[in-house]
């Protein structure tokens, strides 16, 4: 019996957990620890998939918003284009190694005034609150041919699975990230 | 407001005060679920120690080939949740869903706690329920190691509640640890 929806949740809540237990309690001066100019602090990665969650989050709704609720003896379908599988495969880190350096677009980088330090991973907490409501939703809708647009180009687009899974395999590895940010200092 | 309940099921175990039962109704409240709706997820919390009232609850985990395993079910009358992170307070590793409209209701870890110290009887009711579900595990690790399919099924369908049987039977399969087709064909030959 597949847990497509379930397995995705499982592995959100495993982000958060990290992120709220193991991240958000520590000093200012760790999260924003850089180990030189040009890599980002762990506070900058936060705000990274803040702005990720910026761009996709409404588009999940809408998406799910659009689709009629399953029948209760109907199980949702779990399609993967040929870009979303390759794209997932990519960002999921190997053990706690990220496999290939990646450049992200300007819209998502971040920028972090010395005042705004407070709210970022309190705001990545609430939007990861709305992203694990949405694969709850999604999983009681019939989403088989419904696709979300994605920030890899206007004609990319992936299923509304295959994009919860490309986004957690994209925090998976700015997770690896995070861990090397703030033990940087440590070596 | 939810008297009955407690004093048939409590009442089993021990002689319930009219003081404990007043601290019983005002410390559980009722929720309601729909069919397919998480009461507990993987990595989430589980707040509440349940009584069922009515539908059917499943309690399972994944697997790492990413296939739900089932390890138990809830129904009208039982208690149900997510054991392990009630009592340790920490992330759950188990799903509890609700497979059919689900009316339970459940009190809080805080309230749990209290019901103890102030009503220290119910500590015999915690060892017996503890007792059942020590007995109730190591049958069903007999059951799972030792026998065929078919006396699997045929012990669980003499023991299950009606309710249970009319629940998708993937899950029963995976409950019974067969293949959806076994169970179909063994329900088939029953039938």
């Amino acid at each position: 019996m597949e847990a497509n929806y379930e397995k995705l949740l499982q592995d959100s809540n495993r982000i958060k957990n990290y992120i709220k237990g193991d991240v958000a309690n520590l000093e200012e001066s760790i999260l924003t620890r850089k180990e030189n100019m040009k890599k980002w602090s762990a506070l900058e990665v936060v705000e990274h998939l803040n702005k990720v969650y910026d761009v996709y989050l409404d588009n999940f709704n809408e998406a799910i918003n659009a689709a009629r609720d399953l029948n209760e003896n109907e199980t949702p379908a779990m399609r993967r284009t040929i870009l979303g599988r390759l794209s997932i495969s990519i960002n999921r880190p190997k053990g706690k190694k990220r496999r290939f350096k990646m450049k992200t677009f300007d819209f998502f980088r971040p920028a972090i005034a010395p005042d705004q330090t407070n709210g970022i991973i309190h705001s990545f907490l609430e939007k990861k609150e709305t992203f694990n409501e949405l694969i709850k939703r999604a999983r009681t809708k019939d989403l088989r041919n419904a696709k979300v647009p994605t920030a890899l180009g206007e004609k990319v687009k992936f299923y509304v699975p295959e994009c919860f899974e490309f986004l957690l395999a994209h925090e998976e590895r700015h997770m690896v990230q995070i861990a090397e940010a703030v033990n940087s200092g440590n070596n | 407001m939810q008297s009955h309940i407690f004093e048939s099921y409590f009442g089993k175990y021990i002689d319930i005060s009219p003081e404990a039962l007043e601290f019983l109704n005002a410390s559980f409240q009722e929720m309601n679920y729909s069919g397919r709706e998480m009461i507990v997820e993987s990595g989430g919390y589980a707040k509440y120690f349940y009584f069922v009232l009515s539908g059917v609850q499943a309690l399972y985990i994944i697997n790492e080939k990413g296939e739900k395993v089932i390890l138990g079910f809830s129904f009208k009358g039982s208690p149900s949740g997510a054991f392990d992170s009630f009592i340790t307070s920490k992330p759950s590793h188990f799903f509890l869903e609700a497979l059919s409209p689900s009316k339970l209701i459940g009190i809080n870890k805080q309230k749990f706690d209290e019901l103890f110290e102030r009503f220290p009887e119910f500590y015999k009711w915690r060892a017996l329920f503890m007792e059942d579900i020590l007995l109730g595990r190591i049958s069903r690790e007999v059951e799972i190691t030792t026998m065929t399919a078919k006396k699997r099924f045929d012990a669980f369908v003499k023991r299950c509640p009606p309710e249970l049987l009319e629940i998708p039977q993937k899950y029963l399969a995976s409950y019974l640890n067969m293949k959806p087709e076994t169970f179909s064909r063994l329900r088939a030959l029953r039938d």
